[in-house]
């Protein structure tokens, strides 16, 4: 008897077909891989299996009995859980308060809330998972995106699932992040519990999963034993032809011009890093690496002006200007792509056009006047040069999926021409096929004599593509190593810890 | 999602349908029309506008004319605007009780503009200018106002007739000029009497304000023994009962009021309150019959006309249930009177008779007229 | 399908242009009648411009009423020195108080409702003071800026600029992603806090303006004048689909539509001569329906 059975589940949406008659059986103790390229249906699968949105037809039986969940707690109290890809948290209220949302009941005595009963049992939940740095009465705005991840996750663990489906967690996750969830997937399988396991990263799917299922254009189109299989294999079944071997950087030496670009110097955030100097330079890939709480992704944003620095300077040397806030920033060409994207990279209620436009309105326009011809061209662009999946640059970044949004995020840096790229986390969500044109793109820009500076929880990806890798630990500049042969992740995580 | 396009979807089905049945009911067309008046005033719902409307009906019923009313709230936008409309709708006259002096320019200017006739009724013209700028437009026919500083001065004195030493006065706003001058006329009785007048209280447009104020007012002074309710016999009074209701001071308190309402009986027989004017709601009538001679061709002078009205003072049972009897129950002036008030029906009516008809309204006219 | 919500607004203002067309007999049609349609909606389509540019940002202002008053007593007053005053000051007075109300929100990140209902309240507080609670009369010879070709003339005027700044400025543009994502606009480059202040200054000085045109309308500055204005405006543009979170969905044809509704609604009321407290009724039913039919339960969840 199979934990879980899909037969024939279909879901348009408008005009796009994101679920074709898709089949699956999940046993108990399973643990399921799904993959699949961008807007392939992997998300739209797992949420009509965890009750958030409803299928057009089809059926659903979990443990023999039909399942039709109409909401998330329906399909909680069948067993089913979910880690979805984008932000879950509610902005707000309190860690606690987040953990047991829908569950204040439990706390409630006489028609009052139990605070104090509450954080407790949030502090126990989460030290059972091994958080140990997040207080429970903490507002969970002022978390850590990972910390935010992982609480999501305890959340799903609370209700104590047969099946858990973890939507594309990992990339948003470090080091650390990663061995807490994998931890707790063990332990699950162990229980006899089901997991459903959607990432991008495929090493780690071959790694944790048993059997992997492959998605492409709605359509399930296999699933096989992990045993025997390899990534290129599986690349092939997702993308549906040979990609070349590897994607990262033939070569393997630093090379960059001797022009600095960006000159940072004692640059000091109170309570989250202090005395950074560099120098950016033209034509660089200056990889950022560290665990998460390592200071480097608010790193990030003061040197994009978001935030002001309690000491220190950061200069566009070409402007001759210091940068302090994000116009300057912007006005000196620099770009900006935040780890966080439905809030801070992207206006999910507008269109792709107007969230690739945005910041190159200024030179879009001529005197005060701004041709919607141009836009359209321009964002047209932007979206070929990404191979954005879409229906048209008028629909809702709402409605892409997850790697998608990160496309239309980073586009609109691109399509203004920025000199000098911040990137927070660039590749999370995406697949491999579009990871790999970015990260030709890069080089590109890089070519082009553009700097970059590249923020990454992912060594693979700091190793591959950097010409200098700096790692912070607890805020401070643990060492910068340079571009060469043999760099191995573990000399990085030497650093690292 | 889907009930919300079936919706649009239905409205848009609803629209198409509309579309051809408009063609029909265009195609119909107009008789003889009788006489329309417009009537823009405060509200339709208290007793006293519900009183001068009915009354208004009743008289172009008798005439064969017909009432537009429009609801104004007291505010100039829309004072101005329901002129408009009503001149818009074809109106042969239109009337109204201004909120303030300062529309009254603006008012008689769409009156001479679209050449309708205009009165005033409730309401004299304070400002000297304007009334000179309204009294030399062709098409101001006149107001009807009553003397509210004698009202004042009436009640102020039953006040005292009462033995009461100490009063306040609650009132409606500010610049309201008939809130005002009953205010001069209760301060001048207080004065010649030896009344004394502890406090006042303005902006009172409604029942729970005027709680919050009397009972403020009977928390500060234990002494109280009188409340003048300068404007209206609806909401601030009926607040104002509430409030000495609630203290258990009913009887120790006199209250006095303008614009009485049905229940004028009961509230003496309870002591709620000691005496009242009112019945003046005749007064928009007086307003109505310049306006209609006026219109049927027959204007009782050339020149802006002001008629003065006396109210009816009401202080004891018997008196409110002859006012009932008289007043409410029947109409204070019956079909042929009204008729008689017309030069279409009475070739020798003139301004004069008019003028002594509305001087002469009182309790013991409409009894002695209809007995 | 998805195409007949967007229409929604104008298939509103055909249903009710027809309803009492037909129940009128045609007199809602008749010339004279529209242009006294006009003369009504003029100041509240005016105001509703303005207000768009706040709403678009997902912000609102409540303060318009007061401020129509105020602008009224302020004008009056002015009018009273001499009568070329008057609209400077009306201008003056509604840039103002546009100022401290963007500023507020701005620099103190106090929600927009909260800031400009309070000032609804002292704003109003100061009208009833200014006018002494009663009110105050305008020269009469400025009754004669009440005139068709004036208001014609400027409501064709501002809708042009309004629409080209709404529409095709980075401006205007930069208002509306505030509206969509205010933390993505600002990490896009927007310069929030300016536009936000810039998005009241445009309405306080259009409703300023419309303190004026209701002065030399009326004769008079009354401490009842704008009552309940805000909540006329709020209806007319989401009458007119302008979406209660702003952002992209703003469109500022939603001032004209929903003014001109609400104001064919008004007179067809009154032509066909139903009761006042009927007519609230009415107009909350119809409210209450437009916004079901506009609102978007996919991005509720993303209101701020
Ligand atoms: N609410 C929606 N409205 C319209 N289209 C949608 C909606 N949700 C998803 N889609 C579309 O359905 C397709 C499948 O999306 P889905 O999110 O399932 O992809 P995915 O496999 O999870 O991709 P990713 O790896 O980028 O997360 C995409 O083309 C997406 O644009
Ligand atoms: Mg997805």
């Amino acid at each position: 008897m199979s934990l879980l059975r899909v037969q024939s589940v279909s879901k348009t949406f408008v005009t796009t077909r994101a679920l074709r008659e898709a089949s699956l059986a999940i046993e108990e103790g399973e643990i399921r891989g799904l993959v699949g390229e961008n807007g392939s249906g992997k998300s739209t699968l797992a949420s009509i299996v965890s009750g958030i949105i409803t299928p057009d037809s089809g059926q659903m039986f979990m443990q023999d009995k039909p399942h039709t969940p109409k909401t998330v707690l329906e399909a909680n109290n069948a067993g089913i859980s979910i880690v979805v890809q984008e932000m879950g948290t509610i902005d707000g209220l309190t860690v606690a308060a987040n953990l047991f949302l829908g569950e204040e009941r439990r706390f409630t005595k006489r028609g009052l809330l139990k605070t104090a009963h509450m954080n407790k049992a949030a502090k126990q939940a989460l030290r059972t998972f091994g958080i140990e740095n997040i207080e429970p009465d903490a507002d969970i705005s002022a978390l850590s995106f990972e910390d935010r991840k992982l609480i999501e996750f305890a959340k799903a663990l609370h209700v104590g699932p047969d099946l858990l489906i973890v939507d594309e967690t990992t990339t948003a996750l470090s080091q650390r992040g990663r061995e807490i969830l994998f931890g707790e997937l063990q332990r699950l399988k162990a229980a006899k519990k089901s997991i459903i396991f959607i990432s991008h990263d495929l090493a780690e799917v071959l790694e944790h999963c048993d059997t992997v299922t492959v998605m492409k254009d709605g359509v399930i189109v296999d699933t096989l034993p992990t045993a025997g299989l390899d990534e290129r294999k599986l690349k092939e079944l997702m993308v549906g032809r040979e990609l070349q071997q590897t994607y990262y950087r033939e070569d393997n030496e630093a090379s960059y011009t001797d022009e600095v670009v960006l000159r940072v110097r004692d640059l000091t955030l109170k309570g989250s890093f202090s005395d950074i100097s560099f120098d950016l330079h033209s034509g660089e890939i200056l990889g950022i690496g560290g665990l998460t709480n390592c200071g480097m992704h608010e790193l990030g944003k003061v040197l994009f002006g978001l935030h002001a620095a309690t000491s220190g300077s950061v200069e566009a040397v070409r402007h001759g200007r210091k940068v302090s806030n994000y116009r300057e920033a912007i006005a000196c060409g620099l770009g900006y792509l935040p780890k966080n994207r439905d809030q801070e990279g992207l206006m999910l209620l507008s269109s792709i056009k107007d969230n690739i436009c945005l910041p190159s309105l200024s030179r879009l326009r001529k005197n005060t006047f701004i041709s919607p011809r141009k836009e359209r061209e321009l964002a047209e662009r932007g979206a070929q040069q990404l191979s954005i999946k879409m229906s048209s640059i008028n629909q809702l970044c709402l409605y892409l999926s997850g790697g998608n949004k990160q496309k239309v995020s980073l586009s609109k840096w691109l399509v203004r021409d920025s000199d000098i790229l911040i990137l927070d986390c660039p590749t999370r969500g995406i697949d491999v096929a579009v990871k790999a044109s970015i990260y030709t793109l890069m080089q590109e820009l890089k070519r082009r004599g553009k700097a970059i500076v590249m923020i990454s929880e992912e060594l693979q990806e700091l190793i591959g593509v950097s010409d200098r890798i700096m790692i912070l630990r607890r805020g401070i500049v643990e060492n910068t190593l340079n571009r060469r042969e043999n760099l191995s992740e573990e000399e990085i995580i030497h650093y690292m810890i | 999602m889907r009930t919300k396009n079936k919706l649009a979807t239905a409205l848009a089905l609803i629209l198409l349908i509309g579309v051809l049945g408009a063609n029909v009911v265009f195609a119909e067309g107009g008789q003889e029309k009788p006489y329309l008046f417009g009537v823009s005033i405060w509200a339709d719902s208290d007793p006293l506008s519900k009183k001068v409307i009915s009354n208004l009906r009743y008289a172009a019923d008798v005439l064969g004319a017909k009432v537009e009313v429009a609801v104004d709230g007291f505010k100039p936008d829309n004072q101005v605007s329901n002129i408009e409309n009503l001149i818009a709708r074809g109106c042969d006259a239109v009337m109204i009780c201004n909120c303030t002096d300062a529309v009254v320019p603006k008012i008689v200017k769409l009156a001479e503009e679209a050449e309708v006739p205009l009165a005033l009724y409730f309401r004299m013209i304070n400002d000297p200018e304007i009334r000179k700028y309204a009294e030399s437009a062709k098409y101001f026919i006149g107001n009807v106002h009553e003397d509210e500083i004698a009202v004042g001065y009436a009640l102020g004195t039953a006040i005292a007739d009462k033995g009461r030493k100490n009063a306040v006065i609650i009132n409606y706003n500010k610049g309201d000029t008939t809130a005002g001058n009953r205010y001069e006329g209760y301060k001048k009785a207080f004065a010649e009497r030896g009344v004394k007048l502890l406090g006042e209280q303005w902006d009172i447009l409604d029942a729970e304000p005027a709680v919050n104020a009397v009972e403020s007012f009977i928390a500060a002074f234990p002494e109280l023994d009188a409340i003048a309710v300068g404007g209206g016999g609806g909401g601030p009074l009926a607040g104002t009962i509430r409030a000495v209701r609630n203290h258990n001071k009913i009887g120790q308190i006199s209250i006095t009021a303008s614009d009485f309402g049905p229940d004028i009986e009961d509230s003496l027989r309870n002591q709620e309150v000691a005496a009242m004017s009112g019945g003046h709601w005749t007064d928009p009538f007086f307003t109505f019959m310049l306006l209609y001679n006026y219109v049927d061709g027959h204007p009782l002078s050339d020149k802006p006309v002001t008629i003065t009205m006396e109210p009816i003072y009401l202080t004891s049972v018997e008196e409110a249930q002859q006012y009932t009897k008289w007043c409410m129950d029947q109409p204070p002036y019956n079909e042929e009177e009204i008729k008689n008030m017309t030069v279409r029906y009475n070739k020798d009516f003139t301004l004069a008779d008019l003028r002594e008809i509305a001087a002469a309204y009182s309790l013991e006219d409409v009894m002695e007229r209809h007995k | 399908m998805k195409g007949i919500k967007k229409l929604i607004p104008y298939i509103g203002l055909a249903l009710i242009i027809l309803l009492f067309g037909v129940l009128t007999q045609g007199k809602l049609l008749t010339l004279r009648n529209l242009k006294l349609v006009f003369n009504q909606a003029v100041v509240l389509i005016i105001a509703s411009t303005g207000v768009a540019f706040v709403m678009a940002q997902g912000s609102l202002d409540l303060s318009q009423g007061s401020l129509l008053g105020i602008t009224g007593a302020m004008t009056a007053t002015a009018a009273a020195l001499h009568p070329g005053l008057a609209l400077p000051m009306a201008l003056l007075t509604g840039f103002a108080v546009g100022l401290i109300n963007g500023s507020l929100l701005a620099f103190l990140k106090i929600p927009s409702f909260i800031v400009t209902l309070c000032v609804l309240f002292v704003l109003r507080g100061l009208t009833v003071i200014a006018t002494h609670a009663g009110s105050i009369p305008v020269p009469m010879e400025m009754l004669a800026f009440d005139s068709y070709d004036i208001k014609v003339t400027l409501l064709v005027l501002i809708l042009a600029g309004a629409y080209y700044l709404f529409n095709y400025t980075q401006t205007g543009k930069g208002m509306r992603a505030i509206g969509s994502g205010e933390v993505a606009a600002r990490y896009s480059g927007v310069p929030v806090e300016r536009l936000k202040v810039t998005a009241y200054l445009i309405s306080g000085t259009l409703c300023g303006l419309c303190g004026w045109l209701n002065v030399v309308r009326t004769g008079a500055a009354d401490s009842k004048t704008g009552l309940l204005l805000e909540l006329d405006i709020l209806t007319a543009l989401v009458l007119g689909g302008m979406p209660l979170t702003g952002g992209s969905g703003a469109k500022l044809q939603s001032a004209v539509v929903g003014g001109l509704m609400l104001a064919l609604l008004g007179n067809g009321m009154v032509l066909v001569g139903i009761m006042a407290e009927l007519q609230q009724a009415v107009k909350g039913v119809i409210f209450l329906l437009a916004v079901y039919l506009s609102f978007e339960r996919e991005s509720a969840v993303l209101i701020k």
